[in-house]
């Protein structure tokens, strides 16, 4: 018998690196409506808008695509001379989602991280090793969301169909 | 019905209603559900099933788990592999297995020549008797007749490898009576618990124990132990999985050789936890007496083992000799069986020997030896040495020896523990931990099973309390009463004969003379013996034979064991299959690999994928039809230089910089100026390393004050934000700059060529693309065939070219439009070995071709970009200093090779006169001109410039070729069509 997991490549979602002092981040982030996560590795979470903190510094807004415009035109990614930088980056990503009862599984044969809730939140979202490359891994409803730089997605998927099906 | 007549008619844990048909070298036979392939060939008679790794004497099975030191069989069909012990082999319906080491048969063994010269052989030979005239003439026949098995060829149907990963609070290493209590103890305080096993069934020793736990049988006891468990989902328990390896920061290596998961063949864990407790067990030691590895020559507790597990009694007269009181308990089991025993050679003084002995009713040889087994291919007798001097010969078909019992300590070495000797059991104990580990039971010395039970209890309990657990109250079972171990060490036995052969390891071949001449020979200390004899090495580890090794050192230099000390044991414990290690990463998986939206389409197209740098796989070329590859490259070619191409320069790094210093930042980065730079438009640049020499180069362009978006070359992307990265944080902590990588949020399709402009007209752009309003160089956003898109006036073919950036979601659709729109105009799709030639004609540089890290501007005839107007550039000073020595540098030239067509490699050196001397330099790119028809290349000659015109000489394998020195560009030296 396989893993009882469903496998689901996302279609594009808004995604925004943002860099910069985390008192002018927060502004910015203000005016959407998110507030900065408390603490390192963790998602501030808002009406299906994630701001992920990855960095020192360094911050990972993920929205549904259908937030793209409005957040285009609010953060105003182009503007480079603000005090902090924000950079359109949704297709340099590929998310999927792994969700079902055997989740921790496939994340156990993905990623070397701990999932334990006590080391990885509720709100937990970390960079980790994702199948030997870098990916960010947040927890989802059942289950786990994982960004990966869109090249390898293909990589990915043929890792999630081996682990899954067997096929070679 | 399986006939199986070394097998009791009732008895073992086998399911005598399953009856399983398996195959060894090549005859069939039966055995049962349960059984082992090691307890199926026993219970068959098949006594003789392997040949010593060096003499190719014969061998039969002397253990019954993971200790087996003698019986290596190669697996064939389904589960191919090699290399198994037989004993850890689990019998499935057709399991097809070979011996290894061995040709025809192991009965018939050619090889069984060497035990004609086997004095002529002795440890270390080869390393003094083929010195002349070459080693590696030998190497390979002597490689081919001491090998194993050899790697499978096929793979695993409709299976594959898994590697997984686990974190929990307490992994538990052996699931015998300590395990299994400390994982209990540990579930029930709530912790997170692995406990992982090498056998399908837990019990360890329990499993062939007649003790009683809790007034029941004791494997009783440990199933409860088990199902308690395993309904606890805080629990893993894995069985037949073997902890084969010890890391940093207790992560333990497991293979799990029979994962639930039908898809799974093998699993490999990577498993982490606070606390590891090794409740690995003992390992019983063979007795060093001659011709102590003939078959029919057993462990002691291995014969227990058959007889109880699998209802086998691998002889009908047996005899047992042993030094300790462990090997008793077997001798009251064959007699309870009906058993004939010809008697128990123990070499304690029977004052030494306890109640051990009470009840049995054989002859007891107390302070005997047992000098010599006798038999060709099977035990059929002993020679027994009483404390006189005087022998007897005593006809036996079996002889179970027991030379005491070595904990397990190989996990706790591999952690880097410390080790002491302890008299009492003759062996060495763990002593100092290095890791957040312990060890119970007979792992930590405590042979006895009421003590291992005490002892385990008081240490994890206490493991416990330190990790912040509260474990509960928990009482120790009870048990009958069991007698004590208790033995005299006995490392070799007296009175052989010169000419003997008893083996201190048996799997290696290695005998008590080869400790000896190692001795005499200087090689005097345990891990000079172990390298000169070979002794505890390869797959065995030394499980039966190390601390028999270590005695006899001791025992030849006057010394204490513990004045010897041990060798290091390393991982891993038991054999494993590369593909547990490797496991989804095979296939087409095996090397990491990235994509563009394009990949599909190149491939749909039938392009020939290559790796591109970086991971990325790119088309080589465009097979056409009834053309070879040459061909597919020359008509790539030919259609950028005279009409119209399209290459995917999607895997090109980007990186968008920006911030208060950006400018300043750009400007240190590369060697040419950037202050000037205007907004919109790009300038070509070279970065140095801090040595001076070419680290990537790339156009940067200006898209507004301070900020810029950086072009790198594919494979050195990574290297570079390294290098920006690593500025930023050491050398430029203060500055105000944020590097975003982008080379994944834009996908370019870069048109090239005289009717470049022209489907891009076609294609319909917003903009003016004339020259003058959109010349070479700039970059402008505009909408393209309906799309945003950057378009950049970049070139790296020689040829006008638009690089039309556009977001990866309408990537394919906008590659699609300008095939179609481009159709009229005989567009191509190029691959990257047309843009070699491409590059090559116009003589620009490539990253691992001409620039690799020995390179410098100047040495490229690049002077104009090393910048003299601004303060300080990275690499620059390097640069300025090297060259100040004046000494003659290697610099890039053209040359037309005169091999009448033929490629030259690339990388073939130039030598003076083209003799065989060291290279004056070399041939960077080679490649078929289609504007200048014939073969040009690059290279790197020293002096080059000054060259020009001189005839040299290329030495490219067997062929010498002359090839004329010229200028660096072949195409086009002014520029004109690019700026077209």
């Amino acid at each position: 018998m396989g893993y009882q997991a469903t496998i689901k490549k996302q279609a594009v979602w808004a995604i925004f690196d943002i860099k910069g002092n985390a008192s002018v981040v927060a502004k910015r982030v203000a005016d959407i409506g998110l507030s900065l996560p408390s603490s390192a590795n963790t998602a501030y979470a808002k009406n299906g808008q994630h701001l992920c903190w990855i960095g020192e510094d360094h911050w990972l807004l993920l929205a549904p695509v259908e937030m793209e415009f409005q957040l285009l035109e609010r953060l105003d990614p182009q503007n480079s001379s603000l005090d902090c930088r924000i950079v359109h980056v949704s297709d340099a990503y590929t998310l999927f989602t792994v969700t079902g009862n055997h989740a921790d599984d496939i994340l156990a044969i993905a990623s070397p991280l701990n999932t334990r809730q006590q080391n990885f939140p509720i709100d937990g979202a970390t960079y980790t090793e994702f199948f030997g490359i870098r990916g960010l891994v947040l927890r989802w409803p059942d289950g786990y969301l994982t960004a990966v730089e869109r090249s390898y997605a293909d990589m990915i998927t043929a890792y999630f169909d081996k682990i899954t099906t067997g096929s070679r | 019905m399986t006939h199986n007549p070394f097998r009791q008619k009732a008895g073992g844990r086998i399911d005598r209603n399953s009856c399983v048909e398996f195959e060894f070298n090549g005859k069939r036979y039966s055995g049962y559900k349960g059984d082992t392939l090691a307890s199926a060939l026993l219970a068959n008679g098949v006594f003789l099933n392997a040949r010593s790794f060096k003499y190719h004497r014969p061998r039969g099975i002397m253990g019954a788990g993971v200790e087996e030191p003698s019986c290596l069989v190669e697996l064939l069909g389904a589960d191919a592999g090699g290399n198994y012990a037989a004993t850890t082999v689990q019998l499935r319906p057709g399991l097809k297995a070979k011996s290894v080491n061995c040709w025809p048969s192991p009965s018939f063994d050619l090889m069984s020549i060497n035990q004609l010269f086997a004095r002529l052989l002795p440890a270390g030979f080869y390393y003094k008797t083929f010195m002349w005239p070459n080693w590696h003439l030998f190497e390979p026949s002597i490689r081919r007749a001491a090998g194993l098995a050899a790697a499978p060829d096929d793979q695993i149907p409709y299976q594959h490898f898994e590697t997984r990963y686990w974190h929990g609070d307490v992994l538990v290493v052996g699931a015998g009576s300590s395990g299994l209590l400390a994982a209990l103890i540990a579930s029930r305080s709530g912790a997170r618990v692995m406990i992982v096993d090498d056998h399908p069934l837990p019990g360890g020793c329990l499993r062939s124990s007649q003790t009683k736990i809790d007034e029941r049988p004791a494997i009783e006891w440990a199933e409860a132990v088990c199902a308690e468990l395993d309904a606890n989902p805080e629990v893993t328990r894995l069985q037949d999985a073997t902890a084969w390896g010890y890391r940093e920061d207790n992560l333990l290596m497991v293979t799990e050789r029979s994962p639930a998961e039908t898809h799974v063949f093998q699993r490999g864990w990577k498993a982490r936890a606070g606390r590891v407790i090794l409740a690995t067990g003992a390992i019983e030691r063979n007795l060093v007496f001659a011709n102590n590895d003939l078959p029919g020559v057993m462990l002691a507790s291995a014969v227990q083992t058959y007889y109880h597990e699998f209802g086998v009694i691998p002889g009908r007269h047996a005899m047992i000799f042993t030094n300790n009181s462990s090997a008793y308990s077997l001798a009251h089991d064959l007699q309870a069986g009906g058993t004939m025993i010809a008697g128990i050679v123990d070499s304690r003084p029977s004052n030494a020997i306890g109640a051990e002995k009470d009840g049995l009713d054989i002859p007891l040889y107390a302070a005997n030896q047992l000098q010599a087994a006798h038999g060709g291919k099977h035990l059929r007798a002993v020679t027994i040495r009483a404390a006189d001097g005087s022998t007897k010969r005593v006809d036996c078909d079996l002889l179970a020896v027991s030379g005491g019992w070595n904990p397990a300590v190989h996990l706790f070495s591999q952690a880097r523990g410390t080790l002491a000797y302890d008299d009492a059991l003759a062996s060495f104990v763990p002593d100092k931990a290095m890791q957040r580990l312990a060890c119970v039971g007979a792992a930590a010395g405590k042979m006895n099973l009421v003590s291992a039970i005490a002892d385990t209890l008081s240490t994890v309990t206490a493991c416990l309390s330190e990790d912040n657990f509260k474990p509960s109250a928990f009482s120790l079972p009870s048990f009958t009463a069991l007698p004590d171990y208790h033995l005299q060490p006995l490392w070799h036995v007296d009175g052989m004969k010169p000419g003997d052969k008893a083996f201190v390891d048996i799997q290696n071949d290695v005998t008590l003379d080869d400790i000896g001449l190692a001795m005499r020979e200087g090689f005097d200390t345990v891990e000079h013996v172990k390298r000169y004899t070979t002794a505890g090495m390869g797959i065995d580890q030394g499980k039966t034979g190390n601390v028999n090794v270590i005695g006899n050192i001791a025992k030849a230099s006057n010394k204490k064991p513990d004045e010897i000390g041990t060798t290091t044991f390393r991982s891993p414990f038991t054999p494993v299959d590369f593909g547990s290690i490797a496991g989804q990463r095979n296939g087409a998986t095996v090397l990491p690999f990235r994509h563009t939206p394009i990949t599909q389409w190149n491939k749909d197209r039938g392009a020939v994928m290559y790796e591109a740098g970086a991971r990325w796989q790119r088309p080589g070329y465009f097979p056409i039809n009834g053309g070879n590859m040459q061909d597919a490259i020359n008509a790539e070619a030919e259609a950028v230089r005279y009409g119209v191409g399209v290459y995917d320069g999607s895997p090109l790094g980007k990186f968008d910089i920006s911030g208060r210093d950006a400018a300043a930042f750009i400007d240190l980065l590369y060697t040419n100026d950037f202050a000037d730079l205007e907004i919109g438009m790009g300038r070509y640049g070279i970065m140095l390393s801090d040595d001076g020499m070419i680290l990537d180069d790339g156009v940067t362009f200006k898209l507004a004050e301070n900020h810029y978006l950086m072009s790198t070359s594919t494979g050195f992307a990574d290297v570079v934000f390294r290098h920006m990265e690593y500025l930023l944080q050491i050398e430029c902590e203060s500055w105000q700059v944020w590097i975003t990588p982008v080379t994944s949020q834009w996908c370019n399709a870069t048109i090239c060529g005289p009717k470049a402009r022209d489907v891009l007209e076609a294609l319909g752009v917003s903009i003016d693309i004339g020259n003058d309003a959109f010349p070479f160089m700039a970059m402008r956003e505009a909408i393209v065939a309906g799309t945003p898109a950057r378009i950049c006036r970049v070139s790296f073919t020689g040829e006008v070219s638009f690089e039309i950036n556009v977001w990866p979601r309408h990537a394919k659709a906008m590659w699609r439009r300008i095939m179609e729109i481009g159709a009229p105009f005989g567009i191509l799709p190029v691959g990257s070995e047309t843009s070699h030639v491409l590059r090559v004609e116009k003589g620009f540089l490539s990253l691992g071709h001409e620039v690799d890290e020995t390179a410098d501007p100047y040495d490229l005839g690049m002077d104009w970009i090393m910048s003299r107007t601004k303060t300080h550039a990275i690499g620059r000073r390097s640069v300025d200093i090297r060259r100040s020595s004046g000494k003659p540098r290697r610099e890039l030239v053209g040359l037309m090779p005169k091999t009448g067509g033929e490629l030259v490699a690339e990388g073939a050196p130039i030598t003076p006169n083209g003799d065989r001397v060291a290279s004056e330099g070399f041939v960077s790119a080679c490649v078929w001109s289609v504007v200048n028809k014939q073969i040009i290349a690059l290279g790197l000659l020293t002096d080059g410039r000054a060259r020009i015109g001189e005839t040299i000489i290329i030495r490219d394998r067997e062929r010498v070729i002359d090839a004329v020195v010229t200028k660096p560009c072949f195409y086009d030296p002014k520029g004109e069509r690019l700026r077209g």
